[in-house]
């Protein structure tokens, strides 16, 4: 008799730690602590409201201002990518800042600089173009940065983030 | 108040609900329902549902690799198994959502059958929801009508059409005397190099063994590498040799040495999706270029040395699914499964090494198909051998045969039938005709019908002792005496040819068919037995008495390799540039500079290019063989040159040695050439 009666007792301790933990979680957003991200909401978070693909590039599509996001989620796990997400970091890599040089006939190319020598300079332009030129030919370069990656903290949802994340974390070199 | 009291009783039934749940697993039992059968099953539900839906892992397909990783990942999450546990529970993932599966393979409603087809696309193949539609880059558009932007290369042979043949006139016959030096690419790499590079807008696309590079194509200059790293447990006949790249859209692929195909963003050098075609453990290898048809990239496998099964394949260019796959030996109940004896095609070679030509009207493919297997005895393989050493074409869409003609049925001489069929419009017999042009390795010039493949000429281009006639239908008529034995045959030509993977071209303009022939040299065929050993070498050499299992390879005393003009109708010499003698005692090291020579490229400059073993590479008039320039490369060329031009100047690039050179005019405008530079 009194087995059981503990055994009652633990089953209405853990309904309430169960619904205490779904009261801790549902006090910070509408869902609960097992909602599982969404890799296709992701996506069309990615595409749309977060205007990711504006700045970075996945697979053969996307901008070049950003870092390329194709293997992200082989790279940073899904805690990290959501410490990002809520926080990006305030220094840019270097080799994720910007380059500019201005020709002497005063066109100017905007992008990444991926390899220089002491009389060329070899780009990834913003707009995709692979483009090489001679330092004779250019008048001015300096390094500039790219605008910095917005914090999504408060514009997306727990649950958009989480969606986010699953997305950007199921971005990795397809082994078929 | 009120409604603070009904959101925390509300929040207390939401959690009472998933307390509920928990306990009782409802939820999660009814999607179990729908998991097949078999062992690791209970282990799935033990270790992964208590975290997670099922669905998570319905949706997605993997191979094992990726599946173990998988598990291990979630171990550290805080999954908990035993060694035997994950062992099964990896293998069920696998066998049930492993690459080779698809939804309608699973147990389980059509409803769950649906959500998984659906799901893949949100699995790790995400990244590949991102693609554009082919309008952008290298459309197919693009692809199909080459000629309209002769400033690029963007195929392996330039066309479709395969006829090396570019537009570009700017250096002519008159003119190329002017040509000098502007950059060089020296590859990282030892073995042979024979990529031919593409070029896009300015950008030159070619690789240094496995790596694949992007240079800028006026000064050579790297934008960006990307390294692979093939299986080392790849065989490899003949060296790593990586023969190039195709492109579409901007994405890159590449055939890689351990048979897998790789998608490569050509902006960032990015690897998107990575294949694997055949199991290299087991032979199987690719030194191909691929082709890009519409969606599609085309690839065939290598490695007739070891027994494999050849086969062309292609895969979807946007997800790199297998699409169509034609194997090169007949199985029984094919087409031509009665040409092998025994269960001998099941190793019966057929390898596909060097690419193929398409012709858009009929929507076909014409591929050359490689030497059977084992290659110096027929004994264990009794029959014509149906599909190697042939040419067949094939629907672009699904693979099908359409037509095929064997050059040689039985072959044991070692004459993969692999070279380049070239696509040419001619007069023949005073009717237009579409037709192949053909130089095969056994010594002989084909013309065959391109669209029903009817024989219309066969004919040696340089000295040749097996082939006493051909009948009606252009099947050749062996000599007596055209057998590999146990006391050794010997044949002209030797195993590598009249002619070899070098290219061929077709100038329209002259209208003369151009190859490389190899005269003279000779082999002595000795058959021996062999096993089949999965993985080993399969060749079935023999040796003679006192000796090792070598192939003899010997040659006339005015054994040459040379620059050959034929009339594509009649197959007649036109004249010939003799590119080396054959009889240098020091020549360049290893077996493939015995093979003589580099591809040919004609233009509309009326100006050919070639080049030869000791490193020559010249220039020749076009119409009547007359050198106009040569420089001295150091290394022996063998790849075709390829032209293509930026800024409105033209530029020539060959391979020599393993470097990259690139020659342009010299500048008249006063200012040096880009390479020179300036600070």
């Amino acid at each position: 008799m009194r087995a059981r009666t503990i055994a009652q007792c633990r089953v209405v301790a853990m309904i309430m730690i169960v619904a205490a933990v779904g009261l801790s979680a549902t006090a910070q957003d509408t869902t609960n602590a097992i909602y599982e991200g969404k890799p296709a909401a992701g996506k069309a978070i990615y595409d749309a409201a977060g205007s990711c693909i504006s700045c970075h590039r996945v697979g053969a599509a996307g901008a070049f201002y950003g870092p390329n996001l194709t293997n992200v989620g082989s790279r940073i796990s899904p805690a990290g990518l959501r410490i990002i997400l809520n926080n990006p970091p305030e220094k840019i890599r270097p080799e994720n800042r910007l380059y500019e040089v201005t020709l002497r006939n005063g066109k100017k190319i905007r992008g990444k600089l991926v390899n220089q020598d002491p009389y060329s300079v070899q780009m990834l332009d913003v707009d995709g173009n692979l483009v090489a030129n001679q330092r004779a030919q250019i008048r001015k370069s300096e390094f500039t940065d790219p605008p910095s990656m917005p914090s999504f903290k408060g514009k997306l949802s727990n649950n958009e983030i989480t969606d986010l994340v699953a997305y950007l974390s199921s971005l990795r070199t397809s082994d078929n | 108040m009120h409604n603070n009291f009904s959101s925390t009783l509300a929040h207390f039934r939401l959690a009472l609900q998933l307390s509920l749940l928990l306990l009782s697993g409802a939820a999660i039992a009814n999607a179990q329902a729908d998991l097949p059968a078999g062992p690791g099953r209970v282990e799935l539900e033990r270790m992964c549902t208590r975290c997670h839906g099922v669905n998570v892992i319905t949706g997605q397909r993997m191979s094992t690799r990726l599946w173990t990783e998988e598990v291990h990942d979630m171990i550290s999450r805080g999954a908990v198994g035993s060694d035997d546990e994950v062992q099964r529970l990896v293998a069920y993932l696998s066998t049930n959502f492993g690459n080779g599966q698809t939804a309608a393979t699973m147990a389980g409603s059509s409803a769950t059958s649906q959500r998984s087809a659906n799901a893949r696309h949100t699995g790790p193949a995400t990244v590949l929801d991102a693609w554009p539609d082919a309008n952008d880059g290298v459309t197919p558009q693009r692809l199909l009508h080459p000629n309209f932007e002769p400033q690029n290369w963007l195929t392996f042979a330039g066309t479709y059409s395969s006829q090396h043949y570019s537009l570009l006139n700017q250096i002519t016959s008159a003119n190329a005397r002017d040509l000098e030096l502007k950059w060089v690419f020296q590859a990282r790499w030892l073995d042979p190099y024979e990529t031919t590079p593409l070029v896009v807008n300015g950008v030159l696309y070619t690789m240094q063994g496995d790596d694949v590079v992007a240079l800028d194509a006026t000064t050579g200059r790297l934008f960006w590498i990307y390294r692979y790293m093939p299986v080392p447990e790849a065989r490899l006949c003949c060296g790593r040799i990586s023969r190039g790249l195709a492109i579409l859209g901007n994405t890159l692929y590449m055939a890689a040495v351990d048979a897998h195909l790789i998608a490569i963003d050509a902006k960032t050098g990015t690897q998107l999706w990575d294949t694997k075609v055949a199991e290299t453990t087991s032979g199987y290898t690719m030194t191909i270029a691929p082709m890009v048809v519409h969606d599609k990239v085309i690839v065939g496998v290598a490695g007739g040395e070891y027994g494999i099964r050849g086969f062309i394949a292609a895969f979807d260019a946007h997800y790199g699914k297998e699409a169509w796959r034609f194997y090169t030996t007949a199985a029984p109940g094919e087409p031509g499964g009665d040409t092998w004896g025994g269960d001998s095609w099941k190793h019966g070679a057929g390898s596909v090494w060097l690419t193929g030509s398409y012709d858009p009207d009929n929507n076909l493919l014409y591929w050359g198909i490689g030497n059977a297997g084992p290659d110096y005895n027929g004994d264990v393989r009794p029959g014509d051998n149906l599909y190697t050493c042939a040419m067949v074409a094939l629907d672009a869409d699904t693979g099908k045969l359409k037509w095929h003609y064997q050059a040689n049925p039985h072959n044991e001489f070692d004459w993969d039938a692999v070279q380049t069929p070239v696509l040419a419009s001619i007069d023949w017999k005073g009717q237009p005709r579409k037709v192949v042009l053909w130089a095969d390795r056994n010594g002989f010039y084909y013309v065959l019908d391109r669209n029903t493949g009817e024989f219309l000429l066969g004919t040696p281009f340089v000295k040749q002792n097996w082939n006493a006639g051909f009948d009606a239908h252009g099947r050749p008529i062996m000599s007596s005496n055209a057998k590999s034995s146990t006391e050794g045959t010997k044949i002209y030509p030797d195993n590598q040819g009249g002619t070899n993977w070098f290219n061929p071209s077709f100038d329209p303009a002259t209208g003369l068919f151009y190859v490389n022939a190899r005269d003279g040299y000779f082999s002595v065929f000795v058959k021996g037995d062999q096993d089949y050993e999965e993985g080993s070498r399969y060749d079935g050499r023999g040796r003679l008495a006192g000796t090792r299992p070598t192939l003899q390879v010997g040659a006339d005393e005015e054994k040459y390799t040379a620059l050959r003009a034929l009339d594509p109708k009649t197959g007649k010499l036109r004249w010939e540039y003799k590119l080396n003698s054959g009889n240098s005692l020091h020549t360049f090291e290893g077996w493939q500079t015995t093979a003589g020579a580099s591809g040919i490229l004609t233009t509309a400059g009326k100006i050919l290019f070639t080049g030869s073993r000791e490193g020559y590479f010249i220039a020749l008039n076009a119409i009547d063989g007359t050198l106009l320039w040569k420089a001295d490369l150091g290394g022996p060329m063998l790849m075709g040159p390829v032209t293509y031009s930026v800024g409105g100047k033209q530029y020539i690039a060959i391979n020599a040695g393993t470097n990259l050179f690139v020659f342009g005019l010299r500048s008249n405008d006063g200012q040096p050439g880009p390479a020179a530079g300036h600070q």
